[in-house]
């Protein structure tokens, strides 16, 4: 029943929206703010920048893949750099993956900590979120997809929970346009980046994508949707808070969300929350899946399900060792974007020149 | 050390391949002698002296044979008029040629005669022969095919499966009419045996899924399979799973809607029950009446099943929520009204909501079992005096009972009664979630719910079809439901071989339709 080889079964409404889930992340609740600090009311530019920064990452990624068009980076590292080196970037990129796990929960359990759960130990909100990735991650490629194409359609009410913020819109804290300078907008694409992560699953979950369909199209589109996306977020943040505002709040789209009132609700901002925990959740189980597939590979073993109950003990124990605090977190969070660029860009770009090099290609 | 799991396998092994001497199959399988007493002798032991068996003596032709059955089982008018009668006149033509009944067949086994008498045939023994002649005079009384309480439509056919498979297979072929709807008979049950009808459209249906639906049913060997719940959990893929994952229905309506969607149908004598497989989620949501009534009616209605399986579910959850974590999060006035009514009660909502729910089980726990009139006075004891003295007696709030109140009702707009029941068992774990972590606590409730969905399998169809995966041109026939001449392919998860059901523009006379 969980055989292995899944490939070319995700259609194409399936593979985009896992990469839009897994690309949705985190990020995006502290964004606005992260990124007015650097470009000011240019942020939104920066992030339309980054987009572009990311379609380049990714198209790297996609050209690689596609040279080998049915194996996963973790068959065909082997093979391009000899077996102990393929083998290393294999634990390599699985422990990048285990360690996006590890951070996403732990961004996650502090703003759920600050915003809802406000007693609750963390080591049960660690339990609770990493639990029902676990669920899930530890069924086939099949499952989890049929998963994600549903639960795309939160990621479409997300839009329509921002609406009510073109009330308060005032569109002067974004004029002039180009106010802070090209420099420092482009130093915004960087910080938009780490928000973005997720487009490097790709590596693995390219050729489980069936082949009739124009691949780069679905990579092109998901991307495309997940840059406007944010663009519209962090433009609608900006000019609903001032700029003196926005530096004193740590995760403005959550306020934002908070001075609305309806008539019978009066916390979208918790409504929000809820949604959100889907969000959390699809990227999370993308990242165990696919981090627990390649250990999987590795220790040559016949199913990932008992790799996946592993992989999650751990993560559970190591966030229960890591700094809760904001400083520790922070950290956390500059040591794995600095390292993320090893691996969406870096370790692709040798990849791929290795394998025009030696002229290898998959069949 | 292997020595243990062999034998181990052998005793699990030895029912399946055994017979034991009450199973139907213990018969000796040995072949008459023609000896006229001691066949008889013979046959009367395999039925163990049973005193319904009864053995008449009949002048044939100068030679004086035996007729032999079961009273219980056969019309005596029928053993007169075509059995009786003609022996009497008859001169010297064989006996084959003599009785006057359609069923008619020789054997010379002792098996066949003991199966044939226990299915109402009769059998007529003459001296110094060893063929008998078996004469189907069986008795049928059925009920007549009355509505199904449990599945009542206002607008449709008001006619349900009976108790007897042959009327049952008559009412499908009647409305149907096709030479290509393929019945096919399995007999299960090593010690009640029980004929099981296996309907579908040859050619329509998927090969593979038939293969699938017979092997598994071919597989069961058990002593009795009574009714379908048995046959459910015999093939169904998870058993310990909440959700129904076959269709149980009552209606030939719907069991032809669905065999002609490409399913196949599994009946069985002496239940009304059909199953339908493979099933979806979304099919325990439609009813006849939604095709039946106008096209915006039908989506609304649909919408509002949809909409109430949510309100079962997560109604409870949320109040609880609500109201132990999030009560900032309703305005003022609400918040007011719904303090006022919680300050008297001593205990935290999950118990109040608890203890309602459990209390409305009762309720309607004890209305099936009793009388009609007496359930009526059930119903008014336990809805208008439990609640109103409940509330008086400061144990549950107002609001409580009217959160627990529209619950109840919501859950029982379900079409299918599985379902119903499922979804009210659900709405306890997510209750006990929401007293423990709040509106966090509800989501990954329905998260867990719905990877579940995601993971359930019917006889190889994704069971949460089409939402997970999303088909959005099946969608059509979910949420709303769209013009029937724009439901225009069957749906994926029947895995029929030919999609389309009408042509691309079924109206037409509608110029400007399209």
């Amino acid at each position: 029943m969980k055989k292995m080889n899944n490939k070319g079964i995700l259609t194409w409404w399936a593979s985009f929206a896992i990469l839009v889930q897994v690309q949705i992340g985190i990020g995006i609740l502290s964004l606005p703010r992260d990124v007015h600090n650097i470009a000011e009311g240019d942020g939104w530019i920066s992030v339309l920048l980054a987009g572009l920064t990311i379609q380049l990452f990714v198209t790297v990624i996609w050209l690689l893949a596609t040279r080998f068009n049915s194996q996963t980076l973790y068959e065909f590292a082997p093979k391009l750099v000899g077996k102990y080196l393929g083998r290393l970037i294999n634990l390599a990129y699985s422990v990048y993956f285990l360690s996006m796990v590890f951070l996403t929960t732990l961004l996650f359990t502090d703003i759920l900590k600050r915003w809802v759960l406000f007693k609750t130990p963390h080591l049960v909100i660690y339990v609770l979120v990493i639990g029902v990735a676990y669920y899930l991650a530890k069924d086939n490629i099949k499952v989890i997809a049929r998963f994600y194409t549903f639960t795309a359609i939160f990621v479409i009410l997300l839009i329509f929970i921002l609406v009510p913020a073109l009330v308060s819109f005032d569109i002067r804290f974004v004029l002039p346009v180009g106010q802070a300078g090209m420099n420092n907008i482009v130093k915004g694409i960087e910080e938009v980046t780490n928000s973005m992560l997720g487009f490097e699953l790709l590596l693995v979950l390219f050729p489980f994508i069936d082949e009739r369909y124009r691949r780069y199209s679905i990579v092109l589109a998901a991307n495309g949707f997940v840059t406007i996306l944010y663009t519209l977020i962090v433009f609608i943040t900006i000019t609903v808070f001032s700029p003196a505002e926005i530096k004193l709040i740590p995760e403005p789209v959550l306020y934002m969300l908070k001075s609305f009132q309806f008539d019978l609700v009066e916390r979208i901002d918790l409504l929000f929350m809820s949604v959100w925990f889907v969000s959390i959740v699809t990227t999370l189980v993308m990242y165990l899946y696919v981090a627990s597939f390649g250990i999987t590979t590795i220790l040559k073993r016949k199913s990932h399900a008992q790799v996946v109950a592993w992989c999650a003990l751990l993560i559970i124990t190591v966030l229960f060792i890591a700094e809760k605090d904001i400083y520790g977190i922070d950290n956390y969070v500059q040591a794995l974007s600095n390292s993320s660029y090893l691996f969406i860009f870096v370790l692709p770009l040798i990849l791929l020149s290795l394998s025009f090099i030696r002229k290898e290609r998959g069949k | 050390m292997f020595n243990i799991f062999s034998k181990k396998n052998k005793e699990k092994n030895a029912f399946k391949n055994e017979t034991r001497p009450y199973q139907t199959k213990s018969v000796s399988d040995q072949t008459l002698s023609n000896d006229l007493h001691k066949n008889i002798s013979i046959i009367k032991e395999s039925f163990a002296d049973t005193a319904d068996l009864v053995c008449k003596t009949i002048n044939w032709n100068g030679k004086s044979g035996f007729l032999l059955y079961l009273e219980t089982l056969v019309d005596n008018e029928l053993i007169e008029n075509h059995i009786i009668k003609p022996i009497k006149q008859a001169q010297e033509q064989p006996i084959m040629e003599v009785i006057t009944a359609l069923d008619l067949k020789e054997s010379m086994k002792l098996p066949d005669v003991v199966q044939a008498l226990t299915s109402g045939f009769c059998a007529f023994l003459l001296p110094k022969s060893s063929k008998v002649t078996l004469i189907k005079v069986s008795k049928q009384n059925n009920r007549p095919p009355e509505e199904p309480f449990n599945e009542q439509v206002i607008r449709g056919a008001h006619i349900g499966f009976i108790e007897d498979l042959n009327t049952n297979i008559n009412i499908i072929r009647n409305q149907v009419q096709n030479p290509k709807l393929k019945v096919e008979y399995i007999t299960l049950g090593k010690t009640v045996s029980t004929k099981v009808a296996i309907m579908y459209f040859d050619d329509l249906a998927n090969k593979e899924l038939i293969t699938k639906v017979k092997e598994r049913l071919q597989s069961i060997s058990a002593d009795i399979i009574q009714i379908p719940g048995y046959i459910q959990e015999y093939i169904e893929d998870r058993t310990y799973s909440p959700f129904p994952q076959t269709l149980n229905t009552e209606r030939p309506d719907r069991l032809i809607a669905n065999l002609m969607d490409g399913r196949v149908g599994i009946m069985m004598n002496g239940t009304p029950t059909c199953l339908i497989a493979p099933s979806t989620l979304i099919s325990f949501f439609q009813s006849p009446d939604d095709y039946n009534g106008r096209v915006m009616i039908g989506s609304f209605y649909r919408f509002i099943r949809v909409f109430s399986f949510f309100v079962t579910i997560g109604l409870p959850a949320l109040y609880i929520a609500v109201v132990s974590f999030h009560y900032e999060s309703v305005p003022v006035e609400l918040l007011f009204a719904i303090k006022s009514s919680l300050e008297p009660i001593p205990v935290p909502p999950l118990l109040e909501a608890i203890f309602m729910a459990v209390t409305l089980e009762l309720i309607r726990e004890a209305t099936i079992r009793l009388p009609n009139p007496v359930a009526q006075t059930i119903g008014v004891v336990g809805g208008l005096v439990i609640g109103n003295a409940v509330v008086d007696a400061n144990l549950v709030s107002n609001m409580m009972i009217i959160v627990i109140a529209i619950t109840a009702i919501s859950s029982f707009i379900m079409p299918s009664t599985e379902m119903s029941t499922t979804i009210r068992l659900l709405s306890f774990p997510l209750m006990l979630a929401a007293a423990l972590f709040g509106l966090i606590g509800i989501v990954i409730g329905f998260l867990i719910i719905v990877i579940h969905l995601c993971k359930l399998e019917s006889f190889g169809s994704p069971y949460f079809a089409p939402f997970g995966p999303l088909r959005w041109k099946e969608l059509k026939d979910t949420i709303i439901r769209f013009p029937t001449w724009m439901l225009n392919s069957r749906p994926k998860d029947a895995q029929a071989v030919y999609r389309t059901t009408q042509a691309e523009n079924p109206r037409e006379w509608d110029e400007k339709n399209e």
